[in-house]
């Protein structure tokens, strides 16, 4: 959709960037998030895991990013592949906040790689596929590993 | 204790549900999606639109739950040592 509207429903990170209240607080959560996950006290309880013990397709991600963070690559992909995934989006969303042309450029390429592309619903539906290949493969491996 | 702790994380959990529900029906499948992977999001987004979609109680609600569940963690934690 050009102009003025609610950008179509595939463009997802636009959609976040055209709200910059939403897009604060979940780059604010986000950050607060990893940042915890770095701590004993950990940081986001999942509410699948809470309930069912089982990981979700998201559980990881914010441990994985800080071993990113730390240095360590390896570590981050046996924990969880899409960790990079989760600083990048975090990174994006915050560029995207940026007052000015910077934010607005960052908007306008986020906008035009998503209409041209389907890379944001391929990532999502990798992250999903990566997490039932993970319990197919080893679900006790998994589920310890995770959690 | 345990069981008080399942018991917070299963009403975490329905609250998180019908909140992923109102995502999937106002955002479309991919914001749905994204909602399941990430629990903040649904979170957030649900707080935001608490007014507009009158999900305030089951906000209130999943937020208090979140709350007890920090403090069962921080007891268990505690006691532990």
């Amino acid at each position: 959709m050009k102009g003025g509207g609610e950008p179509s429903r595939r463009l997802l990170l636009t959609s976040l960037l055209e709200r910059p209240v939403l897009c604060a607080w979940i780059v604010g959560a986000g950050v607060i998030h990893v940042a915890l996950a770095a701590t004993p006290l950990g940081g986001w309880r999942c509410p699948v895991h809470e309930a069912t013990g089982l990981p979700c397709p998201g559980c990881g991600l914010g441990r994985a990013a800080v071993l990113l963070l730390r240095g360590g690559a390896r570590e981050a992909m046996h924990l969880h592949a899409f960790g990079g995934l989760l600083l990048l989006t975090l990174g994006v969303l915050a560029a995207g906040l940026w007052p000015g042309r910077g934010g607005e450029w960052v908007r306008t390429v986020v906008r035009r790689i998503e209409e041209r592309t389907w890379l944001v619903p391929v990532l999502l539906a990798g992250l999903v596929i990566y997490w039932l290949a993970r319990f197919a493969l080893d679900a006790a491996g998994f589920r310890a590993l995770v959690v | 204790m345990q069981t008080l702790a399942q018991i917070v994380g299963l009403g975490s959990l329905v609250c998180f549900v019908l909140v992923v529900i109102k995502l999937f029906q106002q955002k479309g499948v991919l914001h749905g999606i994204l909602g399941i992977l990430c629990g903040i999001y649904t979170f957030i987004w649900g707080w935001m639109e608490s007014g507009r979609l009158g999900i305030k109680n089951i906000m209130l609600i999943w937020t208090v739950l979140i709350v007890v569940s920090l403090a069962l963690n921080g007891v268990v934690a505690m006691s532990a040592r």
